[in-house]
């Protein structure tokens, strides 16, 4: 039974066909819910997030660096307001013409434009960067005139910092540069971002976490075209901490005059704190080259400069201290029992061991020496004897732990360098050879393997004058908030005593005196009048002493081949209340060259009324030093 | 009378079908609304616009079930060439928007003939292939007349140009074409033309020349560029599809909630109450709101397919067939479109995206195809065995099917009296079957005539 289709037609048999485009289209349905299902569920979270950025923009509120005080509360380094030019690569169509443009608005060589373009564009394309900083503010208007056919350039306010004084302590202060790759894991510096200014020297890097302060947020909701319409929560910014220094500003002015086209360094300080007065490093350079970002050619003639300008001599340049160290090894001596002031050996302008021949500097010998006249006169032959009696070993470890030789004690500069004490174990680490016995006598006199920096020189100069005690050196006096707030003071910390008896700090301390003020002490130009000085002089030989006598037939030294000349002085000699240490690179004779700066200083120190506007200028990078002829 | 005659035309409803096209246009108001206000509660226009236009739709819907779609069939040649005339009219009076001339203004609105090119090539073709029968499949020359007939309006809107469209056009005829069951020589040269095609377009010249001869155009393979690497210009090109992809990806499973999608209220989420609907509507109502928008397009589409199964003739299950394809692909291109895995092309989501023009193709679709499940029952091999309501006193006799839709459709004539009292049909409840309980047996109502 069936019944006849109407109008002439058959009903279709599909067969599978039916199934077959059910199942297509299902499956095609099934994709489409699996990749719902992997949007929505699987990364959901992270499309939120992204959709919640969207719609909410977080942005910074710049916070201000904390200022760099000196001792009496001057501002030594403050922030001032600069207009810069970022730019994103992503969004420049067409550079060329772009800087061009701008280059035409603001007056600059478009050639440097777009060179810096270029190497910005090898950067994070998406991300601003800065392409010109320090705009006047007539760029700034015609740069905002034109600001709507400027695609990818926005101008930024930012504050740079700005030495209020010129060429004033760079070494100390250091300037800002852009955070390395290395620093961005590391403690200090962990949240901050790529292209953030950080200190790259001096104090502005040491105390950094205390300077840098606290960035704001600003949360709003905004809408596509960036229209901000409604604030959700705002951090306000938190400034940094200002850093009082113990620096005397008019102290640190005439050590760097007194340096003037001189290469070298000056260390004051107070022995009864360690507090820091002056720390001057010649030659220097010029921190206002680093406001707003240095110039290629700048830096590179500043890092390939043979004098090393960018180079604290004060805490990192390591030289042998000379005769200087006499003052340590005589200390170290008295304190180990193996003299006594009254000790008395013969000096007989050599002491010979096997073949070889360890000179006085007094070819015809001092005859018959104690500590004050070994002091006085500087007799090398003395502490030949002491050192012998000493042995090396002993001599190393005394230096070391009463006077912070051979190690970093932390004063707040990066810069600072340990020195060298050398000692048996050193040497069979340094060279795999045994200590050589011949060797404890040049080290006994401050010369061989030895190297100090002239703060450690500052420093056993201090311990001898304050009687003993050894505080960490320091540069920082206080740490107050941005509202005058006490956050931290830095109190003098004594890392160790010498347990000498009285009577034996008098007589090293008499002997001393006795360089500066005695007939045929070798320290008589340190002398100013009113106060009484104590010093010691040193020469220390950067050569053997079979070179020199190479050149002393040809007549003239190079210049690199001189030796230092070292000056280190506490006044006044009854109650010691500031330590100068001189050193002067290659200048020759250190009681010749380096105690009349030191007298200077000193005097300067105890007379307010000496005018230091009529010093010399400062030594700056490019000039040479003293001596110089060209020749290295 | 009436009530007997609406009886029947709910036993063979397709309930399914009308609800789901129901849920859907209620999730595109619901979604609309939202979308239309703006952030600070106000409510556009678009909704209210919208839902008069989805009132005129019903109302035009439930007129549709009163024709006889057969009637389509003397409309498919003209109709046809009509839109011809159109798209060529198009050519020369056409409105210019974005670079392509796709529009002809028509008083206060703007109509899209290339819309109704789809739906009059549909009943062209099923016109065709239902005049004749194919036992051994369709074969190379069963295809000359039908391939030109898609050829034409298919360059046509490519010159427009739009290649959106003009793809669209041809996935939808695909499936009439797989249920006449092409041969399998057919088959491996139409997949070996499309291959030939593909290696000619991405290895070979083709897309050279398609752009010297303005086919494509450099935008559109913009758009498959930044449809692969859309990070390349986050705030361009890749724009919409990052914000989509965010839109969506932010809704989560549960969604952001009702008037809170925060990607389409500030303005990131481009075109969201056209062609980005979904991606609105994902945000708000998270994985489950988009899942079940996709589960009533699958039961939509499902017993679309149904009615193709056990539709009468071939004509109508062509023309269901070609129409449910239009709808599918309408939509399959659209998520896909906005879930990222195809690259930006302007096509509505059917039933959910605002827009007058596309809500009444597709209810116009929706009531073509109810109208061909309706009528399915007239031809039936045993519609005894088949509708056991309908047809429970049992039918001894052959029966003209003619004679009885005439009987059953047409009011008591005491004029013409029935040749057949007896084998009239009984009075039908057809949710009895629904209201029955499980394992009882079922005894059909007494014949009360």
């Amino acid at each position: 039974m069936t019944l006849a289709p109407t109008f002439g037609d058959t009903p279709p048999d599909f067969g599978r066909q039916i199934v077959w485009l059910k199942v297509f289209f299902f499956l095609i349905l099934s994709v489409l819910l699996l990749r719902l299902w992997y949007l929505q569920v699987i990364s959901g979270e992270e499309y939120r997030q992204k959709s919640e950025k969207n719609h909410t923009s977080l942005s910074e509120i710049p916070t201000q660096r904390g200022l760099i005080l000196d001792r009496q509360g001057q501002v030594l380094v403050e922030n001032q307001i600069n207009y810069d030019l970022y730019v994103t690569p992503n969004e420049v169509t067409q550079p060329q013409e772009l800087s061009s443009q701008i280059a035409r608005l603001i007056g600059r060589d478009p050639g440097e434009l777009n060179k810096k373009f270029a190497s910005l564009a090898k950067k994070q394309k998406h991300n601003a960067h800065l392409w010109l900083s320090g705009l006047t503010r007539a760029d700034l208007v015609s740069l905002r005139t034109r600001h709507y056919e400027l695609e990818g350039v926005t101008i930024q306010i930012n504050s740079v910092r700005r030495p209020t004084k010129e060429n004033f302590a760079p070494h100390i202060i250091g300037f800002l540069g852009e955070i390395s790759p290395k620093q961005l894991g590391e403690e200090p510096y962990l949240g901050l971002k790529q292209g953030a200014l950080v200190g790259q020297s001096g104090v502005e890097q040491s105390l950094e976490s205390q300077l840098h302060g606290q960035k704001g947020q600003r949360l709003t909701t905004v809408d596509s075209h960036g229209r901000i319409l409604e604030e959700l929560k705002v951090d306000y910014p938190q400034p940094g901490h200002n850093i009082r220094l113990t620096l005397d500003s008019r102290l640190q002015r005439v050590a760097q005059s007194l340096l003037a086209e001189k290469a070298g360094a000056i260390v004051v300080m107070d022995p009864r704190n360690f507090e820091i007065l002056a720390l001057a490093s010649s030659p220097t350079f010029n921190l206002h080259d680093f406001v707003g970002g240095i110039s290629a050619e700048r830096w590179k003639s500043l890092t390939e400069d043979p004098f090393r300008p960018m180079e604290n001599r004060a805490v990192g340049g390591q030289y042998p201290p000379g005769s200087t160290f006499k003052i340590a090894v005589a200390l170290t001596a008295l304190n180990e029992g193996v003299i006594t002031p009254e000790t008395a050996f013969h000096c007989g302008g050599a002491v010979f061991l096997g073949a070889s021949r360890f000179g006085c500097w007094a070819r015809g010998g001092h005859g018959t020496v104690n500590l004050k006249r070994s002091l006085k006169e500087s007799c090398d032959v003395y502490y030949y004897e002491v050192g012998r009696r000493l042995g090396v070993d002993r001599l190393a470890n005394g230096v070391r732990r009463y006077f912070g030789l051979g190690r970093t004690l932390g004063v707040d500069l990066k810069a600072e360098r340990a020195g060298l004490v050398p000692d048996q174990v050193w040497k069979q680490r340094r060279f795999g050879k045994p200590w050589n016995f011949g060797e404890t006598l040049p080290v006994s006199i401050g010369q061989g393997y030895l190297l100090t920096t002239p703060l450690q020189v500052a420093q056993f100069t201090a311990v001898a004058a304050n009687g003993g005690t050894l505080y960490r050196p320091h540069l920082v006096k206080e740490i107050v908030d941005y509202e005058g707030r006490l956050v931290r003071r830095v109190e003098p910390e004594a890392i160790n005593h010498m347990d000498l008896r009285p009577d034996y700090f008098q007589s090293v301390r008499k002997s001393l005196d006795a360089v500066v003020n005695e007939a045929g002490g070798t320290g008589r130009r340190g002398q100013i009048p009113g106060v009484r000085v104590s010093g010691k002089t040193g020469t220390s030989q950067v050569i053997s002493l079979d070179r020199y006598q190479i050149y002393s037939r040809g007549g003239t030294l190079p210049w690199k081949y001189r030796e230092h000349a070292w000056f280190t002085a506490y006044a006044p000699s009854e109650n010691p209340e500031v330590v100068v240490t001189v050193l002067l690179e290659h200048a020759g004779g250190g009681g010749a060259n380096s105690a009349p700066l030191a007298a200077k200083l000193l005097h300067a120190y105890f007379n307010a009324s000496v005018d230091t506007n009529l010093m010399p200028p400062y030594q700056v990078q490019p000039d040479k030093p003293t001596g110089w002829r060209g020749e290295l | 009378m009436k009530t007997r005659a609406m009886g029947r035309l709910a036993e063979n409803f397709s309930w399914p079908l009308i609800v789901a096209t129901l849920g859907l246009m209620f999730c595109g108001l619901v979604n609309l609304f939202s979308v239309s206000s703006g952030p600070a509660g106000e409510i556009g226009s678009p909704f209210f616009k919208q839902l008069s236009f989805a009132t005129v739709g019903l109302v035009g819907l439930s007129a549709f079930f009163l024709f006889d779609y057969r009637n389509l069939k003397s409309l498919a040649w003209p109709l046809f060439f009509l839109c011809l005339i159109l798209l060529v009219a198009v050519k020369f009076f056409g409105i210019t928007a974005g670079g392509a001339t796709r529009w002809l203004p028509l008083g206060l609105f703007r109509f899209q003939p290339s819309e109704l090119t789809k739906i009059c090539l549909v009943l062209l073709l099923s016109h065709l292939f239902s005049r004749h029968q194919y036992p051994h499949g369709l074969d190379f020359k069963d295809l000359l007349l039908p391939l030109p007939l898609i050829a034409a309006p298919f360059f046509l809107i490519l010159k427009q140009p739009d290649l959106g469209t003009a793809l669209h056009l041809v996935l939808t005829v695909g499936p009439i074409f797989f249920i006449v069951k092409p041969r399998l020589r057919v088959v491996i040269t139409a997949l070996s033309l499309i291959a030939a095609l593909a290696g000619w377009i991405f290895l070979f010249g083709g897309r050279e020349f398609l752009l010297k001869h303005e086919f494509i155009k450099p935008y559109h393979l913009d758009r498959v560029r930044y449809y692969l690497a859309p990070e390349d210009r986050p705030n361009d090109q890749g724009w919409q599809i990052i914000q989509a992809k965010s839109a969506i990806g932010g809704g989560q499973i549960l969604g952001l909630g009702f008037l809170e999608g925060t990607q389409q209220k500030f303005g990131f989420l481009p075109a969201p109450e056209t062609d980005f609907a979904f991606a609105a509507l994902a945000e708000e109502w998270g994985f489950v709101g988009a899942a079940i928008i996709l589960i009533l397009f699958f039961s939509l589409i499902w017993s679309s397919l149904n009615i193709v199964k056990r539709g009468g003739d071939s004509f109508g299950s062509y023309m269901a067939m070609g129409l449910i394809s239009l709808i599918f692909w309408q939509m399959a291109i659209n998520i896909a479109m906005v879930v990222g895995l195809f690259p930006v092309v302007g096509i509505p989501l059917p039933f959910i995206s605002y827009g007058g023009s596309s809500l009444f193709i597709s209810l116009l679709s929706i009531a073509i195809i109810s109208n061909i499940g309706l009528n399915r029952h007239f031809f039936q091999d045993e519609p005894v065995k088949q509708n056991p309501q309908v047809w429970a006193k049992g039918v001894t006799a052959p029966l003209e099917p003619v004679v009885v839709t005439t009987r059953r459709l047409a009011p008591p004539n005491p004029n013409e009296p029935e040749p057949y009292p007896d084998h009239r049909l009984p009075r039908r409840q057809p949710w009895l079957k629904y209201l029955r309980k499980p394992g009882r047996p079922y005894f059909p109502p007494p014949n009360n005539y």
